[in-house]
């Protein structure tokens, strides 16, 4: 049995395709991201699984029941929004338990389920303000504690940490793993943050432009990209993107120029006759600084991190790798560079994009 | 602090422009309320006089000539029911034009103002031969329907404004938690624009004790309201100016003396929204 599945949903406001054919299954106890830049669908995609939008076309399953046409409070699911949407007339007890109210519960039972909710996040001495009385962080739990209340199938979070400053961001980041583990529950987690994405996900759905572009775990999709736009999004610092040309292919090795100098010789595959042109990726961690490597460059901007170095070298006018070194490289800007790639560093991608496997 | 000073300079203008602007506004009401205590001679006197010997009379006159608390229950019944009806007519529809708005909205909004734009007169011979019809002139209901109606349009067009402010996510919380589009109004956007609605009320409330026209025409001695009876005191017997400014004064008052209460909770229920 699957806790959701969606088959060829599609969404159309006017004659603007919003989203175009997305099929997803998600499992019991999965905690699922969609991941995607601004305007990618990811947020829409995810108001049409709450109920807040219709499906223009396509089915939409919750344990295997048909929920197009379910309102929204029907589905059993609960939602997090980014802004937090807390009723800032009632108290954190009685936001959390408003739902319940709706659902004609006794109150005495609802302070009960309210309260086993405050536990798990650690609301209990907050209970009696109100939101504006709070921080950031605290709505945050109130907004989460509000969806734990109701024991939903599935969690639904829309960018809920956006709002929060980097540091507490990566502490929710935590809490929410950790939430996901000890309630064993479904959730669907909207980002444009690829690191939220990676950190969180069992499995991360990559939207761009209303259709989804790969499916996979985290690793799936850092060490086997579908196409160049998942191996750019996925990884931080990216994915270097190079585009080259196949100049010679002999012994069961092919030659691929990068220009001005700098080439990679790589195992060969079928399609890698000389003249095609494809685009090499490359991650910045998988390159190896070595006198006696085929790629050259001039070292342009240093970035000492401490633990790790980033440099950025040039190997033609506007072909820029970023490189990560080890935290005592003695590397200066206006440095030649040269640099070889570890074994299976590079992923090749056709002229279209696609991954060459 | 040189800009400190010209921002300052600018504020006490600024202050004394409002003054001004609130004395020359106020004068009449004023200088009414005076003549309200004058006699008949001291009213009329050529220069004015601002000193005099306040007498009571006026209102005396009044009370002897117009039922002054029939007419005042009058107004209150219908400038409060009409304006609570118009508010709980005017709530639905505002949430549905400031949340679940369709390409029509904007159009109905504009058509729904532009009754207004008609000159009430336009409507009366049709609503008089209507009232008729329905045995219904001289009654509080046919006063109370017209007055809520009038003022209709008005009401849906302020909800909107202040229902527009509600963040639109707290309203989809509310329908993720259960909450139909009734309980969303009830629970969540009645109590947030509250202040919104108590300004609302309060002008409505205004515009329908001070409503003239329809009064005038299908009410008499019945359903008049205090607004009848000073139009009363202006007619062809000549001008008693002492007269009509006493009762001018008591049908003013009450209405005047319910906005001075509310204002305090209007002022601080809309500087409330600001400070998030």
């Amino acid at each position: 049995m699957t806790a959701l599945t969606l088959k060829n949903i599609h969404k159309q406001y006017g004659d603007v395709i919003a989203m175009k054919g997305i099929d997803l299954q998600v499992q019991p106890e999965e905690f699922i991201v969609l991941v995607g830049p601004s305007g990618c669908g990811k947020s829409t995609l995810l108001r049409m699984i709450a109920g807040l939008e219709d499906i223009t076309s396509g089915e939409m399953f919750i344990d295997n029941v048909r929920m197009n046409d379910v309102e929204a409070d029907a589905r059993g699911l609960a939602m997090v929004f980014q802004s937090y949407a807390l009723y800032p007339h009632m108290t954190v007890a009685d936001n959390m338990g408003f739902a319940l109210k709706m659902a004609g519960v006794p109150k005495k039972e609802r302070y009960q389920k309210v309260l086993a909710a405050a536990r798990i996040l650690q609301l209990e001495k907050l209970l009696d303000r109100t939101p504006r009385q709070l921080s950031g962080g605290q709505r945050q739990r109130v907004a989460i504690g509000r969806a734990i209340v109701r024991r939903p199938k599935i969690f639904l979070f829309d960018e809920p940490l956006s709002n929060l400053d980097a540091s507490l961001r990566v502490q929710m980041r935590i809490e929410l793993a950790e939430l996901h583990r000890k309630l064993k529950a479904t959730m669907i987690y909207v980002t444009h943050d690829q690191t939220e994405a990676m950190t969180m996900a069992d499995r991360i759905v990559v939207l761009r432009d209303g259709s989804i572009e790969q499916v996979g775990t985290p690793l799936e999709l850092y060490n086997h990209p579908a196409n160049t736009f998942v191996a750019g999004f996925i990884g931080s610092p990216k994915m270097n993107l190079v585009p080259a040309e196949v100049v010679e292919q002999a012994n069961g090795s092919a030659r691929l120029d990068l220009g001005e100098g700098s080439s990679v010789t790589l195992p060969s595959h079928p399609g890698l006759a000389p003249g095609v042109k494809l685009t090499v990726g490359v991650r910045p961690e998988r390159f190896v600084q070595s006198d006696t490597g085929s790629i050259s460059g001039v070292i342009a901007v240093v970035e000492h991190l401490g633990g790790e170095t980033l440099c950025y070298a040039d190997i033609r006018p506007g072909t820029r790798l970023t490189v990560k070194l080890g935290a005592m490289s003695p590397v200066k800007v206006g440095d030649s560079i040269r640099l070889a790639l570890q074994p299976g560093g590079a992923l090749l991608f056709d002229a279209d994009g696609k991954a060459m496997h | 602090m040189k800009f400190a000073a010209g921002l300052k300079k600018q504020d006490v203008l600024r202050t004394g422009g409002g003054w001004l602007v609130a004395v020359v506004m106020a004068f009449p009401v004023f200088w009414m309320a005076l003549a309200a205590f004058k006699t008949e001679q001291d009213a009329a006197a050529v220069p004015p006089k601002l000193f005099f010997e306040p007498t009571l009379e006026n209102f005396v006159a009044m009370s002897e000539r117009v039922a002054y608390w029939h007419h005042a229950w009058n107004s209150i019944v219908v400038s409060f029911s009409s304006t609570l009806i118009a508010i709980a007519l005017a709530a639905p529809a505002a949430y549905v034009m400031a949340f679940h708005a369709s390409k029509l909205t904007r159009s109905l909004m504009l058509w729904m103002l532009s009754i207004r734009f008609m000159p009430a007169v336009g409507a009366l011979i049709p609503i008089y031969l209507i009232l008729v019809a329905l045995d219904m002139l001289d009654t509080r209901l046919a006063l109370v329907v017209i007055t809520c109606l009038s003022n209709l349009p008005l009401i849906v067009w302020m909800l909107y404004s202040y229902f527009k402010e509600v963040p639109p996510e707290i309203l989809e919380a509310g329908r993720m938690d259960g909450a139909r589009p009734l309980k969303q109004l009830w629970y969540l956007l009645l109590p947030l624009t509250l202040p919104g609605i108590a300004s609302t009320g309060l002008l409505g409330m205004i515009l329908a004790w001070n409503e003239a026209f329809w009064c005038i025409n299908i009410t008499a001695t019945n359903a008049g309201t205090l607004a009848l009876a000073i139009a009363s005191f202006a007619n062809s017997e000549g001008q008693f100016w002492a007269k009509l400014s006493a009762a001018s004064l008591a049908s003013i008052a009450p209405i005047l003396i319910f906005g001075w209460i509310t204002q305090r909770q209007l002022v601080r229920g809309l500087t409330f929204g600001a400070v998030k």
